[in-house]
Protein backbone atom coordinates (compact mmCIF):
# COMPACT_ATOMS: atom_id res chain seq x y z
CA UNK A 1 0.00 0.00 0.00
CA UNK A 2 1.86 3.47 -1.06
CA UNK A 3 2.62 5.53 1.68
CA UNK A 4 0.08 8.59 0.57
CA UNK A 5 1.85 10.77 3.24
CA UNK A 6 4.62 11.77 1.14
CA UNK A 7 2.91 14.02 -1.00
CA UNK A 8 5.48 17.05 -1.60
CA UNK A 9 8.56 14.72 -1.16
CA UNK A 10 11.53 15.27 -3.31
CA UNK A 11 13.93 12.75 -3.93
CA UNK A 12 17.91 13.06 -4.60
CA UNK A 13 18.79 13.98 -7.89
CA UNK A 14 20.12 11.80 -10.62
CA UNK A 15 22.68 13.07 -12.59
CA UNK A 16 23.35 11.30 -16.30
CA UNK A 17 25.65 11.81 -18.98
CA UNK A 18 23.79 11.68 -22.71
CA UNK A 19 25.68 9.22 -24.79
CA UNK A 20 25.46 9.16 -28.50
CA UNK A 21 25.13 5.42 -28.55
CA UNK A 22 22.17 5.54 -26.48
CA UNK A 23 20.33 7.72 -28.67
CA UNK A 24 21.16 5.82 -31.49
CA UNK A 25 19.87 2.38 -29.52
CA UNK A 26 16.55 3.67 -28.39
CA UNK A 27 15.73 4.94 -31.83
CA UNK A 28 16.61 1.63 -33.22
CA UNK A 29 14.46 0.34 -30.49
CA UNK A 30 11.57 2.29 -31.28
CA UNK A 31 11.83 1.21 -35.36
CA UNK A 32 12.34 5.34 -35.80
CA UNK A 33 14.70 5.38 -39.06
CA UNK A 34 14.88 9.41 -39.10
CA UNK A 35 19.14 9.99 -40.35
CA UNK A 36 19.65 12.31 -37.00
CA UNK A 37 19.47 10.24 -34.71
CA UNK A 38 22.11 8.02 -36.48
CA UNK A 39 23.91 10.67 -38.01
CA UNK A 40 25.38 13.54 -37.01
CA UNK A 41 25.81 15.36 -40.21
CA UNK A 42 22.06 14.75 -40.77
CA UNK A 43 21.14 16.43 -37.96
CA UNK A 44 22.65 19.47 -38.79
CA UNK A 45 21.59 19.60 -41.92
CA UNK A 46 18.21 19.51 -40.19
CA UNK A 47 19.43 22.88 -37.87
CA UNK A 48 20.38 20.71 -35.00
CA UNK A 49 23.65 21.09 -33.60
CA UNK A 50 24.32 17.13 -33.50
CA UNK A 51 22.16 14.61 -33.32
CA UNK A 52 19.61 14.93 -30.45
CA UNK A 53 18.02 12.33 -27.76
CA UNK A 54 14.51 11.14 -29.21
CA UNK A 55 11.51 12.76 -27.47
CA UNK A 56 11.31 9.86 -25.66
CA UNK A 57 14.78 9.44 -24.51
CA UNK A 58 13.73 10.20 -21.06
CA UNK A 59 12.94 6.93 -20.04
CA UNK A 60 16.91 5.88 -20.35
CA UNK A 61 18.14 7.72 -17.20
CA UNK A 62 14.89 6.93 -15.40
CA UNK A 63 15.61 3.35 -15.58
CA UNK A 64 19.13 3.04 -16.29
CA UNK A 65 20.07 5.35 -13.24
CA UNK A 66 17.68 2.68 -10.94
CA UNK A 67 15.99 6.34 -9.70
CA UNK A 68 12.46 4.97 -10.29
CA UNK A 69 12.66 1.64 -8.19
CA UNK A 70 14.48 3.61 -5.38
CA UNK A 71 11.10 5.72 -5.24
CA UNK A 72 8.87 3.20 -5.50
CA UNK A 73 10.44 1.26 -2.49
CA UNK A 74 10.81 4.71 -0.31
CA UNK A 75 6.59 4.56 -1.17
CA UNK A 76 6.10 1.23 -0.18
CA UNK A 77 4.50 0.49 -3.59
CA UNK A 78 4.59 -3.22 -4.10
CA UNK A 79 6.43 -3.98 -6.92
CA UNK A 80 4.54 -7.07 -8.19
CA UNK A 81 1.31 -4.58 -8.33
CA UNK A 82 2.39 -1.75 -9.88
CA UNK A 83 1.27 -0.24 -13.34
CA UNK A 84 2.31 2.70 -15.60
CA UNK A 85 -0.77 4.39 -15.32
CA UNK A 86 -0.22 7.54 -17.79
CA UNK A 87 2.89 9.51 -18.96
CA UNK A 88 3.11 12.71 -19.96
CA UNK A 89 6.30 14.71 -21.38
CA UNK A 90 7.06 18.15 -21.96
CA UNK A 91 10.14 19.82 -23.82
CA UNK A 92 12.12 23.19 -23.75
CA UNK A 93 15.03 22.15 -25.75
CA UNK A 94 16.92 19.32 -27.31
CA UNK A 95 19.12 17.11 -25.79
CA UNK A 96 22.76 16.30 -27.25
CA UNK A 97 25.38 13.64 -26.61
CA UNK A 98 27.93 15.06 -24.07
CA UNK A 99 24.73 16.62 -22.17
CA UNK A 100 24.81 16.22 -18.69
CA UNK A 101 21.05 16.47 -17.56
CA UNK A 102 19.46 16.37 -13.77
CA UNK A 103 16.44 15.61 -12.43
CA UNK A 104 14.72 15.76 -9.68
CA UNK A 105 11.45 13.36 -8.74
CA UNK A 106 9.12 14.97 -6.69
CA UNK A 107 5.47 12.70 -5.24
CA UNK A 108 2.92 15.42 -7.10
CA UNK A 109 0.10 13.73 -5.77
CA UNK A 110 -1.10 10.42 -4.23
CA UNK A 111 -4.36 9.61 -3.58
CA UNK A 112 -6.52 6.43 -2.86
CA UNK A 113 -9.27 5.70 -5.56
CA UNK A 114 -11.94 3.21 -6.26
CA UNK A 115 -12.38 2.00 -9.70
CA UNK A 116 -15.86 1.31 -11.70
CA UNK A 117 -15.80 -2.43 -10.03
CA UNK A 118 -15.12 -1.43 -6.70
CA UNK A 119 -11.06 -2.49 -6.86
CA UNK A 120 -8.96 0.18 -4.67
CA UNK A 121 -6.37 1.61 -5.75
CA UNK A 122 -3.53 4.13 -5.05
CA UNK A 123 -2.71 6.53 -7.61
CA UNK A 124 0.97 8.27 -7.32
CA UNK A 125 1.91 10.91 -9.40
CA UNK A 126 5.57 11.73 -9.83
CA UNK A 127 7.26 14.82 -11.99
CA UNK A 128 10.96 15.31 -12.45
CA UNK A 129 12.06 18.49 -14.27
CA UNK A 130 15.50 18.02 -16.10
CA UNK A 131 17.93 21.13 -16.56
CA UNK A 132 20.67 20.86 -18.62
CA UNK A 133 24.58 21.15 -17.26
CA UNK A 134 23.76 24.94 -17.82
CA UNK A 135 20.93 24.95 -15.76
CA UNK A 136 18.32 25.04 -18.41
CA UNK A 137 15.58 23.69 -18.41
CA UNK A 138 15.31 20.62 -21.02
CA UNK A 139 11.77 18.51 -20.29
CA UNK A 140 9.62 17.69 -17.77
CA UNK A 141 8.35 14.22 -17.26
CA UNK A 142 4.67 13.07 -15.29
CA UNK A 143 4.41 9.39 -14.16
CA UNK A 144 1.42 8.05 -12.90
CA UNK A 145 1.84 4.90 -10.86
CA UNK A 146 -1.02 2.80 -10.17
CA UNK A 147 -0.75 -0.05 -7.57
CA UNK A 148 -3.89 -2.44 -7.26
CA UNK A 149 -4.04 -3.19 -3.78
CA UNK B 1 11.97 19.83 -42.64
CA UNK B 2 9.07 20.70 -40.37
CA UNK B 3 5.94 21.57 -41.77
CA UNK B 4 4.61 25.33 -42.33
CA UNK B 5 1.99 26.09 -40.09
CA UNK B 6 -0.02 27.66 -43.03
CA UNK B 7 -0.52 24.19 -44.19
CA UNK B 8 -2.53 22.50 -41.17
CA UNK B 9 -5.78 22.74 -41.36
CA UNK B 10 -8.21 21.55 -38.18
CA UNK B 11 -9.09 17.97 -38.97
CA UNK B 12 -6.79 16.64 -40.85
CA UNK B 13 -5.69 13.40 -40.44
CA UNK B 14 -2.98 11.10 -40.47
CA UNK B 15 -1.37 7.55 -39.49
CA UNK B 16 1.24 5.18 -39.13
CA UNK B 17 1.49 0.90 -38.28
CA UNK B 18 4.37 -0.46 -36.78
CA UNK B 19 4.75 -4.39 -36.13
CA UNK B 20 5.88 -5.69 -32.73
CA UNK B 21 8.38 -8.26 -34.12
CA UNK B 22 9.27 -10.91 -31.89
CA UNK B 23 12.44 -9.98 -30.38
CA UNK B 24 11.27 -6.18 -29.85
CA UNK B 25 10.63 -6.17 -26.15
CA UNK B 26 14.00 -7.34 -26.01
CA UNK B 27 15.58 -4.49 -27.88
CA UNK B 28 13.53 -2.10 -26.40
CA UNK B 29 14.37 -3.67 -22.71
CA UNK B 30 18.64 -3.52 -23.50
CA UNK B 31 18.01 0.32 -25.36
CA UNK B 32 15.67 1.69 -22.15
CA UNK B 33 17.61 -0.08 -18.92
CA UNK B 34 13.47 -1.52 -18.30
CA UNK B 35 14.34 -5.08 -17.49
CA UNK B 36 11.41 -6.28 -15.93
CA UNK B 37 11.11 -10.17 -16.64
CA UNK B 38 7.16 -9.59 -18.10
CA UNK B 39 8.81 -7.74 -20.61
CA UNK B 40 11.62 -10.65 -21.55
CA UNK B 41 10.22 -14.15 -20.05
CA UNK B 42 6.96 -15.54 -21.71
CA UNK B 43 7.45 -17.50 -18.41
CA UNK B 44 6.83 -14.82 -15.92
CA UNK B 45 4.60 -13.20 -18.53
CA UNK B 46 2.25 -16.20 -18.43
CA UNK B 47 2.29 -16.45 -14.58
CA UNK B 48 1.50 -13.31 -13.75
CA UNK B 49 -2.00 -13.56 -16.21
CA UNK B 50 -0.48 -11.53 -19.10
CA UNK B 51 -0.45 -14.52 -21.45
CA UNK B 52 3.55 -14.21 -22.30
CA UNK B 53 5.74 -11.09 -23.03
CA UNK B 54 3.76 -7.99 -23.14
CA UNK B 55 5.67 -4.97 -25.13
CA UNK B 56 7.10 -2.11 -22.57
CA UNK B 57 4.14 0.84 -22.40
CA UNK B 58 7.07 3.44 -23.16
CA UNK B 59 7.82 1.83 -26.57
CA UNK B 60 4.20 1.75 -27.76
CA UNK B 61 4.58 5.26 -26.43
CA UNK B 62 7.83 5.74 -28.74
CA UNK B 63 5.22 4.39 -31.82
CA UNK B 64 2.85 6.93 -31.24
CA UNK B 65 5.46 9.93 -30.71
CA UNK B 66 7.53 8.77 -33.84
CA UNK B 67 3.95 9.18 -35.92
CA UNK B 68 3.39 12.78 -34.68
CA UNK B 69 7.02 13.52 -35.36
CA UNK B 70 7.41 12.02 -39.16
CA UNK B 71 3.78 13.91 -39.75
CA UNK B 72 5.30 17.22 -38.01
CA UNK B 73 8.48 16.55 -39.88
CA UNK B 74 10.76 17.57 -37.39
CA UNK B 75 10.59 16.26 -33.79
CA UNK B 76 12.07 19.43 -31.89
CA UNK B 77 8.69 20.43 -32.76
CA UNK B 78 7.09 18.38 -30.45
CA UNK B 79 6.36 20.35 -27.07
CA UNK B 80 3.95 18.12 -25.04
CA UNK B 81 2.45 14.58 -25.53
CA UNK B 82 0.79 12.12 -23.44
CA UNK B 83 -1.12 8.63 -23.15
CA UNK B 84 -3.16 6.58 -20.54
CA UNK B 85 -1.51 2.83 -21.10
CA UNK B 86 -4.50 0.93 -21.23
CA UNK B 87 -4.35 -2.05 -22.50
CA UNK B 88 -1.19 -4.49 -22.89
CA UNK B 89 0.95 -5.12 -26.67
CA UNK B 90 1.69 -8.40 -27.42
CA UNK B 91 4.68 -9.38 -29.51
CA UNK B 92 3.22 -9.83 -33.46
CA UNK B 93 0.78 -7.22 -32.39
CA UNK B 94 0.56 -4.25 -34.97
CA UNK B 95 0.17 -0.95 -34.03
CA UNK B 96 -1.47 2.01 -35.34
CA UNK B 97 -1.66 5.41 -34.37
CA UNK B 98 -4.00 7.87 -35.98
CA UNK B 99 -3.56 11.74 -35.21
CA UNK B 100 -5.67 14.36 -35.86
CA UNK B 101 -5.84 18.23 -35.74
CA UNK B 102 -7.97 19.43 -33.32
CA UNK B 103 -6.92 23.15 -32.69
CA UNK B 104 -4.73 25.44 -34.48
CA UNK B 105 -3.52 28.33 -32.05
CA UNK B 106 -1.10 30.57 -33.10
CA UNK B 107 1.85 28.43 -33.92
CA UNK B 108 0.54 25.44 -31.56
CA UNK B 109 -1.20 22.34 -33.34
CA UNK B 110 -3.33 20.18 -30.66
CA UNK B 111 -3.68 16.96 -32.20
CA UNK B 112 -5.94 14.20 -30.69
CA UNK B 113 -4.22 10.41 -31.31
CA UNK B 114 -5.81 7.03 -31.51
CA UNK B 115 -3.45 4.13 -31.15
CA UNK B 116 -4.71 0.13 -31.59
CA UNK B 117 -4.00 -2.66 -32.07
CA UNK B 118 -5.03 -4.86 -35.64
CA UNK B 119 -8.15 -5.88 -33.40
CA UNK B 120 -9.41 -2.91 -32.90
CA UNK B 121 -8.67 -2.62 -28.85
CA UNK B 122 -7.39 0.69 -27.55
CA UNK B 123 -3.78 -0.09 -26.27
CA UNK B 124 -3.14 4.02 -25.59
CA UNK B 125 -6.31 6.06 -24.33
CA UNK B 126 -6.16 9.90 -24.09
CA UNK B 127 -3.46 10.07 -25.92
CA UNK B 128 -2.83 13.79 -27.34
CA UNK B 129 0.09 16.15 -28.41
CA UNK B 130 0.94 19.38 -29.30
CA UNK B 131 3.50 20.60 -31.54
CA UNK B 132 4.71 23.82 -32.54
CA UNK B 133 5.36 24.61 -36.29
Amino acid sequence: MADLSKVGSKYAPMSWEVERGKIRELAKAIGDPNPIYQDKEAAIKEGYKDSPAPPTFLTVPMMWSDRMPTVINDLKINFMMVLHGEEEYEYYQPIYPGDVITGTPVVAKAEEKVSKSGAKMDMVTIEILYTNQRGEKVAKARSLLVERK
Amino acid sequence: MAKNIKDITVGESFSASEEVDKYRAIYYAGASGDFNPIHIDPEIGKMVGLGGVILHGLCTFGFMTKTVTDWAGDPGTLKRIKCRFARPVHLGDTITTSGTVSKVQGNRVSIDLKVMSQEGVEVLAMATAEVEL
